[in-house]
């Protein structure tokens, strides 16, 4: 998660830098897995898997090799949209109230941060879009200026079919 | 998303792709599923394992899509 806190960093110093040319602010691209194992990789010394692809991602890359996520799902969501650890962000679980009863403390508890990546982006004049896994909140809520995932579900609705029924909502 | 609203609007784009292909439920293609079967310590050990090349696949195909579209100099991929 370390990774994630210098992702933000690394996110405020790309918006920073004067274009070169007329290329403008760079395009910006995160790729989550989700229920994957660290070692699940080629480029992570991984024999089980073929990952051809991110391989030759990593190789051209730099690698946070000392960078750890968290054990699950919306504490980690929470701290990548955040930049803060969940003792922070306050979503320390996937699942804190009774059963049924609703994401609304959640949700409350995510938006109450000023910076949120994808709203500072949105207001820094990137066209921002959210695909697949999003939880407690809606793209909307965190300033996406589109999207594809609700609060419909566990895990979001629509927006999830992205990847599994192919790229076309992001291309 | 990229190429027709950014173009038409000069702006950047910023995408958030977090599919959730090694994640339950697992339903690899059979093309993939066949590569690993016998392979793993479980039946259920081989689908998330043709999960993990499913997902391997779209990032090529992100990956692909930037280089035709002469994306790759000006995008960050994290």
């Amino acid at each position: 998660m370390k990774s994630l806190i210098a992702l933000l960093c690394l996110l405020s110093t790309i918006l920073s830098l004067a274009p070169e040319g007329n290329a403008g602010p760079p395009n910006v691209i995160l790729i989550i897995s989700d229920d994957q194992g660290f070692p699940d990789y080629g480029f992570m010394g991984g024999k089980n898997v073929r990952t051809p692809r991110i391989d030759k991602l990593a190789a051209g890359s730099l690698l946070y090799t000392r960078g750890y996520t968290l054990p699950v799902c919306s504490p980690s969501l929470a701290t990548l949209l955040t930049g803060h650890y969940p003792h922070v962000h306050g979503i320390t679980g996937n699942d804190l109230g009774k059963p049924g009863a609703g994401r609304a403390r959640l949700t409350g508890r995510l938006l109450k941060h000023a910076l949120l990546l994808p709203k500072a982006l949105s207001a820094a004049g990137y066209l921002t879009f959210q695909t697949d896994k999003l939880w407690n909140t809606t793209f909307s809520e965190v300033g996406f200026t589109a999207g594809m995932t609700g609060t419909v579900g566990r895990h979001g609705g629509a927006g999830l079919k992205v990847g599994r029924e192919g790229l076309k909502p992001i291309y | 998303m990229i190429s027709s609203k950014t173009r038409a609007k000069e702006k950047p784009f910023f995408v958030w792709y977090a599919p959730l292909l090694p994640h339950d439920p697992l339903t690899p293609p059979e093309r993939l599923l066949a590569k690993y079967r016998g392979q793993g310590p479980t039946p259920a050990a081989e689908k998330y394992y043709a999960m993990v090349e499913w997902f391997d696949e779209t990032c090529g195909k992100l990956d692909d899509y930037l280089a035709k579209d002469q994306l790759t100099e000006n995008t960050v991929t994290l």
